[in-house]
């Protein structure tokens, strides 16, 4: 099966530092891929290169065959690559409705004119743009809070919120970074369930996560970075058992030796 | 308001201990006798009952915007009256035409004066709901805007010596266009930048335009130019000239206000609010941000070029005092005084701000001349008792405190 989403050799430093080292990885329609590491292992920037935030020192970024490194990030956007931030970035002065409906900017077509006379194409689409977002609200158990203020949500809300604005864009990969920092378990297990149902529509999940144990559960595959570079691939089984990653999470262990 | 007493009360001392220093040198009078080389002190106090008819007023308004804020703080909703009034106002294609007639309809009732001090109150409004587009839409700040209201009345008193035939309606596109293809030409390189660049382009462009216009031949100098009388707004049977054009002007307001709000309302004022609030997430979001921010300013230019157009063919005569950093700041102190980012709000402001002078300088000549302290005193009541505007959202307040 061809990836979704293929990175290759992925790097970029900040001065002397390297955030991020030659970093790959393919990310297949339906699946979840979940990126761990310690803090400053370069989760976040890995996350910003992909996105366009970032420009590549080097490596390639393939969406569906085509290449989207060096894009701008509205590009990437619609190129079919959407992203949630780790520090909640909504829009906070716009209903949680019209923050969804931002997200469809990109797929509703350009009518200036039509948009200052009101012509019966430009309400259709508008109409259409407001079904498809409380559609997505809806999806994302915010069907009774459309109205609200984003910045009036409770917290757990506005990660979810954010999902559904992403969404919005019609992406055929979504990066998650860090959809559950901050929430109490319960939320955490509800944002998860919300990751597989996503999973399922048939996008392409790229998750950067803490809690362990629902990384373990929910994701096909799992990359390790520390330092930047990537130090292992595999099924969340192969990961528990890994030496390397034990190694990278606990540290060295200082027993001397003989 | 939530800020605590003892804030209030370290004001007051300041204000009192203020009052105490100043009152010697207010209400007396060193003469110096150049005979004796001696100085006495003179009692006047005609001098200080004249800067207490200026403070006392002042004051007066400081605590009722003051108290103006503490309702809304307690009673407001998160959507004031005032903008879900506008909003249906502009929903409503019979509630738009009613008020219209109701309003050229008074013009029968209204002296000269009253016709002429309101079209110049639309005129602002235009003014106002432009500028908003930039600064409360899309949080760009312009700092000279009123260069492009002197592009737009220049452009048609030009054009009008040029072409004896062209109508006076050909104004407001001819206005519009100018104004917003300069708007476009002086926001390309600048909008790619992040930060407040365009904010100092516009306002050394509008000093740099004030000057061209001042030497040029074609401008007319320092003088101005005069518009051909065919060119102005002329009386229609039994309208007369004055009633005319507020007529005209009220039409083009209500015009411009419903361009606005509808640009508000759809997925454009959507994307511009979005690049105000977050201009990264903005873009992941698929919204293209140089030219959404560029789509922004070139409307904002267009509507001044036409309320410039417009006034031109009003008053007859256009000079380089339209292009002032005055008019500039005026205009911005209407959009804060509403509310930034709220339409009736601009509205709401160009009206209070344009009218609050001229009927000081009628009602009480005496304080005329304190005009600008007086602007100046209610600014910043303003920015003390309700940062947010008459109308606007609570975000900017939010901001303003640090809080958000």
């Amino acid at each position: 099966m061809t990836p979704v989403l293929k990175a290759t050799g992925v790097s970029k430093a900040f001065g002397g530092l390297k955030a991020v080292s030659a970093v790959s990885i393919e990310s297949h329609a339906g699946q979840i891929l979940s990126i761990i590491g310690p803090n400053g292992a370069g989760k976040t920037t890995f996350f910003n290169c992909l996105s366009g935030i970032y420009p590549l020192d080097s490596g390639t970024v393939e969406l569906g065959g085509g290449r989207i490194d060096g894009l701008a990030p509205h590009l990437v956007s619609r190129a079919g690559l959407s992203r949630s931030f780790q520090n909640i970035r909504l829009f906070p002065e716009m209903t949680a409705l019209q923050n969804v409906q931002v997200g469809r900017f990109a797929r509703s077509p350009r009518q200036i004119l039509g948009t200052i006379l009101r012509t019966r194409a430009w309400r259709d689409r508008e109409r259409a743009s407001l079904e498809r977002s409380e559609e997505l609200l809806a999806f994302v158990g915010l069907g009774d809070r459309a109205d609200s203020w984003a910045r009036a949500l409770p917290y757990g809300l506005q990660r979810r919120l954010e999902v559904a604005r992403a969404l919005a864009t019609d992406p055929k990969v979504l990066l998650l970074d860090e959809p559950g920092a901050g929430m109490n378990p319960q939320e955490i297990v509800d944002m998860m369930a919300l990751v597989k149902s996503i999973a399922r529509l048939g996008v392409a999940v790229v998750v950067i996560e803490h809690h362990m144990k629902l990384v373990m559960e929910i994701s096909d595959r799992i990359v390790v970075l520390d330092h930047g570079e990537p130090i292992a691939e595999g099924s969340p089984d192969e990961i528990r058992r890994d030496p390397r990653v034990v190694e990278a999470y606990l540290g060295r262990s200082e027993e001397p030796h003989g | 308001m939530s800020l605590p007493k003892n804030i209030f009360g370290a004001r007051a001392a300041i204000l009192g201990g203020l009052a105490i220093l100043t009152a010697p040198f207010l209400w007396t009078r060193l003469d110096p006798d150049f005979a004796t080389g001696f100085v006495s002190l003179r009692l006047v106090p005609e001098n200080g009952i004249q800067f207490l008819s200026v403070v006392v007023p002042a004051a007066l308004v400081a605590l009722a915007i003051a108290g103006l804020g503490r309702l809304w703080a307690r009673y407001g909703s998160s959507k004031p009256l005032f903008e879900t009034a506008s909003h249906r106002l502009f929903e409503s294609p019979r509630a738009m035409a009613a008020t219209f007639a109701a309003l050229a309809a008074a013009g029968f009732v209204m002296s000269g004066k009253a016709l002429s001090l309101g079209t110049f109150v639309c005129i602002h409004m235009m003014l106002a709901i432009g500028l908003n587009v930039t600064i409360g839409f899309t949080g760009l700040l312009v700092l000279g805007y009123a260069a492009f209201y002197a592009t737009g009345a220049y452009t048609f008193a030009i054009a009008a010596h040029a072409l004896p035939v062209l109508p006076t309606w050909a104004a407001l596109p001819l206005g519009f266009t100018v104004a917003a293809g300069v708007g476009f030409l002086v926001g390309l390189p600048c909008l790619r930048l992040r930060g407040d660049y365009l904010a100092i382009v516009t306002l050394g462009f509008a000093e740099a335009l004030r000057e061209i216009l001042r030497n040029l031949s074609v401008t007319g100098g320092d003088m101005g130019l005069v518009v051909p009388m065919q060119a102005r707004i002329k009386a229609i049977g039994p309208v007369g000239q004055g009633h005319a054009s507020w007529i005209a002007a009220v039409g083009v307001t209500l015009l411009v206000a419903l361009f606005v709000h509808r640009l508000y309302h759809s997925r454009i004022g959507r994307a511009w609010i979005a690049i105000r609030e977050d201009e990264t997430a903005a873009a992941m979001m698929g919204i293209p941000v140089v030219r959404l921010k560029l789509l922004a300013f070139t409307v904002s230019a267009g509507l001044a070029g036409t309320a410039g157009a417009f006034f031109a063919g009003f008053a007859g005569f256009v000079d380089p005092s339209t292009a002032t950093f005055e008019q500039s700041v005026l205009i911005l102190a209407m959009v804060i005084l509403g509310g930034i980012g709220s339409l009736p709000g601009s509205i709401l402001g160009a009206a209070l701000l344009y009218l609050a002078p001229t009927l000081l300088r009628d009602w009480f000549p005496a304080i005329s001349d304190y005009r600008l302290f007086f602007f100046g005193c209610i600014l910043v009541a303003m920015m003390l008792f309700r940062p947010q505007g008459l109308c606007g959202s609570p975000r900017h307040k939010l901001e303003l405190e640090g809080a958000s």
